[in-house]
């Protein structure tokens, strides 16, 4: 081939190189592309490429043709050191004739080679390590090869320097960085990913990318365990965006934490998933928080409820006992007292509850009839004011809903209508069941609710300002937490009025 | 004359609740901790347990649900008290008769013992 053939080919050869080297996702990939190309293009037996570790020791990044027994021998024997500047290539034609290596002679001999020579791989100015090229026989190296050598160094810098500047900005960022293959293996891992997954370094957890899941029990919010399929990264790989609660148990280690996933695939040029990019963030403070939060008001609701539920039991009993006319009056005052510090410590805490987030609903299939009569008995029971219908008969049906909210619902509407209707004595509940819903209202014949303040009676802590509010007086919580607990079964609430004529609470539950 | 067991951590609520039965004619038990419940169930007897889930260190809901297993005491009908309000369907769902919520209308409570032990 005449000698400008032979260039053309060498430069085609050299651009096919540069272009799938560039395109290598992992840096083991450019490695192995590397050495293929270096094989052919200088046409050696063994190649190799080393890198300086973190101690400043050159290591085998990948080879092609050499025995462990070789690279375990000559491993850390290089002349360059990391602040070695400007280092020439080292070319040695003929081992054998070779005064300057004298201990390793004997071991690069008996591995088959006889010729050998080493080039830079440089990062600006500083060496990153080199890339050796063997022969088995003796052999001259000719400047283009040094030169095509050099400018292959040259690419191979290039594109590890390109992929240690990304590596550091990931390992910079506080939040764990894996990407997983098509297998759910991992091929990246951030320093934080590492760390967080009890390995000391991102080298020790890639050393078994599939063995990572055995270590962990993995849950969700509610406890149950999470299905290995449901994690974002496995969903990305079947081409879909997600981000999940998850919470996991690190078996060896013994510790829990909270994260939250996100995952997203990432496709080849045809179109096909080729990995999962996932970013975990750690939200375990949060979440103990959460979970603190949550102790807490349950322990305040336990800790207020039982002195209030002795202080009433004991006003209960000297009341029925006394005989004297003022101390039963003064009793009965007491006993309102305390149901209304009773009312005051519930609606605190249920909306606690409901700021926090924590108004959760337990869900049950219950006769909402039964439970309508079972509150207007119950009111009839311990207030003997006023009178309550249920028109029309109670209807035997059946909702899915959480019994005791919806009991809360219903006093604190049978309450609001008994407290503002002093001077009547009437109270009637419908309930009317529509293919889609239920609805119940609540009717008194009271002094009603002004127009200006209709549209405000849901809020937290509104009251209306009359005489009555003043002698009754809440936190002004109950309808609001009555409107959130409908809210949160998909239901809806409203109120129609008219100021001296009475008012009508209606509120809806959903039937399926 | 039936016999009522109240197990309570607090001395306040067991009391009252001892007052007030007695009041309307039972015999009342009174029991501050769950450990020896089965024993003091053995010996006392009762027709009916009215039973706290929130005291330190025993979990009601756990003796609710050892009660209902045991042969023995199986048939003795169970009423959770607790000021926790959410707990009902999970006191249920251990196998509690009914559910009492603190603080408690005393005719709430007589209602409810003459229900389970008549």
């Amino acid at each position: 081939m005449s000698s400008s053939a032979k260039s053309i080919e060498q430069l085609e050869q050299l651009y096919k190189f540069s272009e799938v080297i560039n395109r290598s996702s992992a840096l083991d990939d450019v490695y192995e592309q590397a050495l293929v190309a270096i094989k052919k293009l200088l046409k050696v037996d063994k190649a190799a490429i080393l890198l300086f570790d973190s101690d400043g020791v050159m290591r085998f990044k990948d080879y092609l043709g050499l025995s462990k027994k070789y690279r375990k021998a000559v491993e850390g024997h290089s002349p360059w050191k990391k602040d070695t500047k400007n280092p020439a290539p080292v070319l040695v034609s003929d081992i054998k004739r070779e005064p300057t290596l004298t201990h390793l002679k004997k071991t690069i001999l008996s591995e088959g080679i006889q010729s050998l020579a080493f080039f830079p791989l440089l990062a600006k100015d500083s060496l990153i390590g080199k890339f050796m090229i063997y022969y088995n026989v003796p052999h001259n190296f000719t400047p283009e090869e040094i030169e095509l050598a050099t400018i292959m160094g040259r690419h191979i810098s290039f594109v590890i320097n390109k992929r240690k500047v990304s590596e550091e900005f990931l390992n910079s960022i506080n939040d764990g960085i894996t990407i997983q293959d098509i297998s759910g293996g991992l091929v990246f891992v951030n320093n934080t990913a590492a760390i967080t997954s009890g390995y000391k370094s991102a080298e020790e957890m890639l050393k078994n990318p599939k063995k990572w899941v055995n270590r962990f029990e993995l849950k969700d919010e509610q406890g149950n365990p999470f299905e290995l399929d449901d994690l974002p990264g496995r969903k990305a790989l079947r081409g879909i965006s997600s981000q999940a609660l998850i919470q996991y148990k690190d078996l060896k280690l013994g510790i829990s934490r909270w994260v939250v996933i996100k995952a997203n695939p990432a496709f080849d040029e045809e179109g096909k998933v080729k990995m999962s990019i996932n970013i975990i963030h750690d939200v375990t403070e949060r979440m103990e928080l959460e979970k603190r939060k949550d102790e807490f008001i349950s322990t305040a609701s336990h800790e207020l409820k039982t002195p209030i539920a002795t202080l009433k039991g004991f006003a209960q009993i000297l009341e029925m006992q006394v005989k004297d006319q003022n101390s039963k009056y003064y009793l009965s005052k007491i006993n309102g007292q305390i149901d209304r510090l009773s009312m005051l410590v519930n609606d605190l805490l249920d909306v606690s509850r409901i700021q926090s987030g924590k108004l959760r609903l337990k869900k049950e299939k219950f006769n909402i009839g039964q439970l309508v009569e079972e509150v207007a008995s119950d009111f009839h029971l311990v207030k003997n004011s006023h009178k309550i219908v249920v028109k029309n008969g109670i209807p035997k049906k059946y909702i899915y809903g959480d019994k005791f909210r919806i009991d809360e619902v219903l006093k604190n509407l049978l309450s609001n209508a008994i407290k503002f209707s002093p001077r009547s004595d009437k109270i009637i509940i419908t309930l009317k069941s529509n293919p889609k819903d239920l609805v119940i209202a609540v009717r008194d014949f009271g002094i009603g609710i002004t127009k200006r303040n209709i549209e405000r009676v849901f809020e937290p802590f509104f009251q209306p300002s009359n005489r009555i509010r003043q002698s009754f007086s809440g936190l002004g919580l109950g309808l609001y937490i009555s409107s959130q607990i409908v809210e949160q079964h998909r239901g809806k609430i409203w109120v129609d009025s008219k100021k001296g004529k009475g008012t009508t609470f209606y509120f809806s539950l959903p039937v399926n | 004359m039936k016999k009522i067991l109240v197990c309570d951590d607090d001395d306040g609520i067991s009391e009252v609740i001892k007052v007030i039965l007695e009041g309307a004619g039972y015999n009342v038990g009174v029991l501050n901790n769950g450990r020896s419940i089965q024993k003091k169930i053995t010996q006392f007897k009762p027709n009916l347990v009215l039973l706290d889930l929130w005291m330190p260190g025993i979990d009601g809901k756990e003796i609710t649900k050892i009660l209902k297993k045991n042969k023995n005491f199986s048939k003795i009908p169970i009423i959770v008290v607790s000021a926790l309000n959410d707990t009902r369907k999970i006191a249920l769902d251990c196998g509690a008769d009914d559910f009492l919520s603190k603080p408690f209308e005393m005719n709430s409570l007589l209602f409810m013992v003459k229900k389970y032990t008549s």
